[in-house]
C-alpha cells in the first residue's frame, strides 16, 4: 500500500467514522429522513469526496524521477468530471425534492419522483467515492 | 522509497491532510446540525443551511479545478 493510499485511507476512515456518528445520531430521531434531507447529506458526501480528489490533484504529477506517490493529469481531470457530475445531479434534483417537501399531501407518484432524484444523486456520489477511494494508479481511471 | 524520502513526503502531505481534516469536520458539523434542525422542525432543510453547504462545495470544486493543467471554462465550473 502506497503512502498516499495509506494517508487517504486514514482520512477516509476518520471521515466515515465521523459520518457514522452523524448518521447514528440522526437514526435515534423518530422521524425518517425526507428525500430532501437525504439529498442534503448526499451533497455533504460529495463535498467530502471532492476534498479527497483535491488531495490527489495536489500531488506532484507522475513523471521520470517523481516518487510513486504522484498524480496524473488525466486522473485529476476525470475526478473533477465525476465531482462536477455529482454536484450537478444533486442540484438538478433539489427543486424536485423541495417542491414535494412543500406539498401538503404529496401523491405516491410525487414521493416516488423525489425518491428517484435522491437515489440518482446517491448513485453519482457512489461513482465519485469509488473513483477516489480506489486510488488510481498512473494511467488508470 | 527510502525512509528519509518517506518522512519528507509525509511532512509535505501533512498540512494538506490537516487542512482537509479541518474542512471535513466543518462540513460534517454543518450538515449534521442542519439535518437535526430539520427533523426537530418541519422536516425541511433551511435555505441558509443549503447556502452554507453550496458555498463549501463551490469553493472546493473551484480549488480542484485550479489544480488541473487545462481547467474547465468558468461557465463549466
Amino acid at each position: 500500500m502506497s503512502v498516499l493510499r495509506a494517508a487517504l485511507a486514514v482520512t477516509m476512515l476518520l471521515a466515515v467514522a465521523a459520518c457514522g456518528q452523524t448518521i447514528g445520531g440522526a437514526r435515534t430521531m423518530p422521524a425518517p429522513k425526507t428525500p430532501e434531507q437525504v439529498l442534503f447529506e448526499t451533497k455533504t458526501g460529495v463535498d467530502l469526496a471532492i476534498l479527497q480528489a483535491d488531495a490527489y490533484a495536489t500531488l506532484p504529477r507522475c513523471g521520470p524521477g517523481v516518487s510513486p506517490v504522484c498524480s496524473t493529469s488525466a486522473n485529476a481531470k476525470r475526478l473533477y468530471a465525476l465531482s462536477k457530475t455529482a454536484v450537478d445531479t444533486v442540484d438538478a434534483g433539489r427543486p424536485v425534492v423541495e417542491a414535494v417537501a412543500k406539498m401538503q399531501n404529496p401523491s405516491t407518484s410525487d414521493q416516488q419522483k423525489a425518491q428517484e432524484v435522491a437515489d440518482a444523486a446517491a448513485a453519482a456520489l457512489q461513482r465519485l467515492v469509488g473513483a477516489v477511494t480506489v486510488l488510481p494508479k498512473k494511467g488508470e481511471l | 522509497m527510502t525512509i528519509p524520502q518517506l518522512i519528507l513526503l509525509l511532512v509535505q502531505l501533512l498540512p494538506t491532510l490537516l487542512d482537509d481534516w479541518n474542512k471535513i469536520v466543518a462540513v460534517l458539523d454543518t450538515s449534521s446540525a442542519a439535518v437535526r434542525n430539520a427533523q426537530a422542525g418541519d422536516g425541511k432543510i433551511s435555505a441558509e443551511d443549503w447556502a452554507a453547504l453550496d458555498a463549501h462545495v463551490e469553493g472546493d470544486l473551484a480549488r480542484l479545478a485550479s489544480h488541473l493543467e487545462d481547467p474547465p471554462a468558468a461557465t463549466e465550473a
